[in-house]
């Protein structure tokens, strides 16, 4: 019982501090002090604690529980409180009643992990408890050792795991019957707001954002510069830049021809925006495109989805309405006055706004701009002022700040793109990955009859920034490790590191594609391609007759193996005496070597060796050798050509 | 419904399986999730619930992994309890406290494992962790003083993980006895002399140790009968036999003549047989309207034990 009862103590304590459930300080805090308190007891050899001090430590607990979740993520609140039980109960049992209650309860609470992760690791460790958990069902049971058992489950849980692959493969995927709440995610990622001024170690994590699958070659690494489109910020208020009012408003595009589409597995970001290259609409279920042409979901993303772009057909020669102007070049006038006057000096300077947009690089490079991930805080309210004259170094969210402000300044409409710049070729499998760290802030400006058109400023002052992901730019790399913290990406530089980080990478890719992707479109397209188009209904038929056959063939295993096998001298003792007249079951070896002797007279020495044998076998515990088999082989032989001749 | 469903089963049984012996094949087992697998059953459904609703292959992986398990457990299940048999060795008939008991013997040609025995008047299922070849077992009943059926037993098993419960039965026709405790009585066995005949008897009770013969020792005779000179002279064990021992020694033990409540009566009068038997006297019996003849011996030691059963 104790292995069982630490066991499970364990696995509540991993399944809690796992970095994928948030459950807060406080509720790890109590499953801490639950599992220390079970290990004392046990050390103290006491078994069951009294049901009055338990009811009041769950009443305690379950307040600590939603006080540390809080109410909103039910999801979270509803494992924690399953894990909680499950302690609680661990702690009371006594019975081996309670214990089995336990061991098959463990099968739900185990794979609860699943709604927070389903990556490649934590399927291990589920499978991992899972197993053991078998293990300790059978023990209960008090047959055989703890190894034996341990074999005896995992040929089982094996067997299982393939069994079960098939079921998912063929049988139909039923849709969700209901709508349920997803689990509360706390991400890394990009913000609806940007306000890059109050920021003073932009924090870097080399966490998946995406990954995206072209099937044509032509995009390649380092060709055109990737950016990867999520948010569009047009309103300024000084500080930051808000989120657009139209980001949720599903415009329906021509699809562009000619433009390959290509799909993109997001990971869980728990917000709805996704992401695609230009103007894109999506063909995916729930996945919809505004009026700026960026795709999002309806509901928030809490698992990962994969899904096709289209790129989109922009409108050929769009003009502006007067209120759209409006709201694109609105700025608050009374701040960051010296920067307005720069630009409405550059303004009188310049025809054209490519003129403006040069003379605007120009300041930008003469002046010494640096990019930095560290950047000083701005301390005065005129932000953008600061940075342009005094600063003079910031990341992405400052040049495109101050390059968007200034534009909209002299009555040139701007806004602010968020997403993603550049990503990680695999070349053996042919896929991006685009990182947490690649996040990018850039400008869209829009010229009369010519549409909206992007402009990076960053790239300004650091222009190999374009090329490639952020890991891949040398002149940061120190900054960017250290900002990176303890991490495969942070130790890049090692090349067995750095394979190593590109391998589990792969790893995490194939698993995420087949495995968690694996929805009703993808295996309606897998059925039509084995089965052909009309004779998918029969896929699950097919699963089950399939299930049906392996099912007889482990039955008629089993049955094959669990015999006992006779050892080799009666073996042959007994095909001996399958060849004589009458029958010989019951009569003592002696007896029967004789009467077999009388029937074969030719063969009356070699039966008398063979007699010789088995009972130097069976009575002496001599072993019945290679020449003994033989011999007896022989013997076999010979009486059945013999048999047969006679009859 | 239900209990009528549950008489027709045991009905049933009652035909199928009334034997001596049980082979376990395929249409004498039966097997059905055990009250654990229910459980691992309707887990597995709430995992496959959350697996639809969240869209999650995982989840439902592991409520497909679930099901999986239940069914190859049912076939391990049925292959380890497949080819053995029980068969009925001997039926121990004793006093209620020593206790009764029937010897079965468990056959298999292969390991059994987690094999239980179950039977209303055990106290508790009989559990034999792992079978090779034959076992064995004594199953003690718990019985009250009396003539029973043995009835039905259940052969169960767990195996594995104790998700399937695997079982068949054996019921036994037969009786069985539960002789009443020996209870000790105030006066001495000689107490209860044969009371018809009585000037016979008073005559004889004065040639009582008239010396008759000697003959040779057999193993169960009194040993303070055996002549230890003849023993130390020739090395011969001869035990004494007195003229006129027949008379003096018969006694007569009737129900009648005790005291205390019904059980109480039965218990003395069984202590009485037992005290007889063991001094090799010649006692009558009477239990109400049964009467025996007085005799000596086991098999009329028996036979009054079971008319105190019957009584």
């Amino acid at each position: 019982m104790t292995t069982n009862a630490l066991f499970f103590t364990l696995s509540y304590l991993t399944i809690t501090l796992l970095p994928i459930t948030a459950f807060g300080f406080a509720f790890n805090a109590l499953m801490v002090c639950l599992a220390v308190w079970h290990i004392a007891l046990l050390r103290l050899n006491k078994q069951g604690v009294r049901n009055a001090i338990l009811n009041a430590v769950a009443l305690v607990g379950m307040a600590i529980t939603v006080m540390s979740i809080g109410i909103k993520s039910t999801v979270s609140v509803f494992v924690a409180l399953m894990l909680l039980a499950c302690q609680l109960k661990v702690l009371q049992a006594k019975t081996l009643r309670q214990w089995r209650q336990v061991l098959v309860l463990n099968f739900f609470t185990f794979s609860c992990a699943f709604l927070f992760s389903q990556s490649l690791y934590i399927a291990l460790l589920v499978l991992f408890m899972l197993g053991f958990n078998l293990v300790l069902m059978q023990t209960l049971q008090h047959v055989g050792t703890i190894k034996a058992t341990s074999q005896f489950v995992v040929s089982k849980i094996l067997l299982s795991c393939v069994l079960s692959v098939l079921l998912i493969l063929f049988l139909p995927k039923l849709p969700a019957f209901w709508q349920l709440p997803g689990p509360q995610l706390a991400k890394t990622g990009l913000s609806e707001t940007v306000s890059p001024f109050s920021i003073s170690q932009l924090s870097q994590s080399d966490e998946l954002a995406f990954r995206a699958i072209f099937n044509d070659v032509d995009i390649q690494q380092g060709q055109t510069p990737l950016y990867w489109r999520a948010i569009i910020h047009d309103e300024f208020d000084g500080q930051q830049w808000h989120i657009a009012n139209l980001q949720k408003a599903t415009i329906n595009y021509e699809k562009s021809g000619g433009q390959p589409t290509y799909s993109i597995i997001a990971q869980p970001s728990n917000t709805p925006w996704l992401y695609a290259l230009g103007f894109a609409s999506s063909s995916t279920n729930n996945v919809q495109s505004n009026y700026f042409g960026t795709l999002f979901r309806t509901d928030r993303l809490t698992a990962t989805l994969e899904y096709v772009v289209t790129p989109a057909k922009v409108d050929a020669s769009p003009t502006m309405s007067r209120w759209q102007y409006q709201h694109n070049t609105a700025i608050p006038k009374q701040l960051n006055l010296r920067a307005q006057r720069l630009a409405q000096q550059w303004d009188k300077q310049s025809g054209t706004t490519a003129e403006f947009i040069a003379l605007m690089r120009k300041y930008f490079v003469e002046q010494g701009f640096s990019y930095t991930l560290t950047p000083q805080v701005a301390t005065s309210e005129h932000m953008i002022d600061q940075f342009l004259f005094d600063y003079k170094s910031g990341f992405c969210g400052h040049y495109a700040s101050t390059v968007a402000m200034m534009m909209r300044s002299v009555g040139i409409p701007a806004r602010l793109v968020s997403g993603y710049l550049g990503a990680e070729y695999n070349e053996k499998q042919g896929y991006f990955s685009i990182y947490q760290y690649d996040a990018h802030a850039w400008v869209e400006y829009f010229v009369p009859n010519e549409g909206w058109k992007r402009l990076d400023p960053t790239a300004w002052v650091s222009p190999e920034r374009l090329q490639g992901s952020l890991s891949q730019y040398q002149p940061l790399a120190n900054q960017f490790q250290s900002n990176l913290g303890m991490s495969l990406a942070a130790f890049s530089s090692f090349p067995a590191i750095n394979w190593l980080r590109l391998k589990l990478e792969e790893l995490d890719y194939q698993w995420t594609r087949w495995v968690l992707n694996f929805d009703r479109q993808k295996q309606s397209s897998m059925l039509e391609a084995m089965l052909g188009k009309n004779n998918q209904h029969l896929s699950g038929v097919i699963a089950i007759i399939t299930l049906g056959i392996i099912f007889t063939g482990i039955f008629f295993y089993i049955q094959f193996n669990s015999r006992i096998k006779e050892p080799d001298a009666i073996k042959h003792y007994r095909r001996l005496c399958s060849f004589s007249s009458i029958d010989l079951e019951h009569t003592p070896p002696k007896q029967s070597i004789e009467q077999l002797q009388q029937q074969f007279p030719e063969q009356s020495a070699d039966l008398m060796q063979f007699y010789a044998d088995f009972c130097a076998n069976r009575y002496q515990g001599k072993t019945f050798g290679k020449n003994q088999n033989i011999h007896a082989k022989n013997l076999i032989n010979s009486i059945k050509t013999k048999a047969k001749r006679t009859i | 419904m239900f209990g009528m469903f549950k008489q027709l089963f045991a009905r049933f049984i009652r035909k199928k399986h009334s034997a001596d012996s049980i082979a376990f094949k395929h249409n004498t087992i039966y097997i059905l999730p055990s009250t654990m697998g229910t459980g691992f059953i309707g887990v597995s459904v709430l995992n496959f619930l959350l697996g639809i609703n969240y869209q999650n292959n995982l989840l439902l992986a592991v409520a497909y992994l679930m099901i999986m398990l239940l069914i190859i457990a049912l076939l391990y299940g049925y292959a380890n309890f497949n080819a053995s048999e029980v068969k009925l060795v001997a039926i121990n008939s004793a006093h209620c406290n020593t206790p009764p008991s029937v010897t079965l013997a468990i056959t298999s040609n292969k390991r059994l494992l987690d094999f239980s025995i179950a039977h209303d008047a055990l106290e508790e299922p009989i559990h034999i962790p792992s079978i090779e070849r034959t076992v064995l077992q004594s199953a003690p009943l718990r019985l009250e003083r009396g003539k029973h059926l043995i009835g039905q037993f259940k052969f169960v098993s767990h195996f594995p993980f104790g998700l399937v419960s695997v079982w068949s039965y054996l019921y036994l026709k037969k009786s069985i006895y539960a002789y009443p405790n020996p209870l000790e009585n105030n006066e001495s066995m000689y107490a209860f002399r044969a009371t018809e005949n009585s000037d016979e008897l008073s005559n004889s009770t004065l040639v009582v140790d008239e010396f008759k013969q000697l003959t040779p020792f057999q193993s169960g005779m009194n040993m303070h009968r055996v002549s230890w000179k003849h023993y130390a002279k020739s090395q011969q064990l001869l035990v004494k036999e007195y003229e006129g021992e027949l008379g003096a020694q018969t006694l007569r033990f009737d129900y009648a003549e005790l005291q205390g409540t019904v059980e109480q009566r039965l218990s003395k009068l069984c202590y009485l047989v037992l005290e007889a038997e063991a001094s090799d006297t010649f006692y009558a019996f009477k239990l109400g309207g049964f009467e025996l003849s007085a005799n000596r011996g086991e098999a009329h030691k028996l036979k009054c034990l079971e008319a105190l059963c019957d009584y």
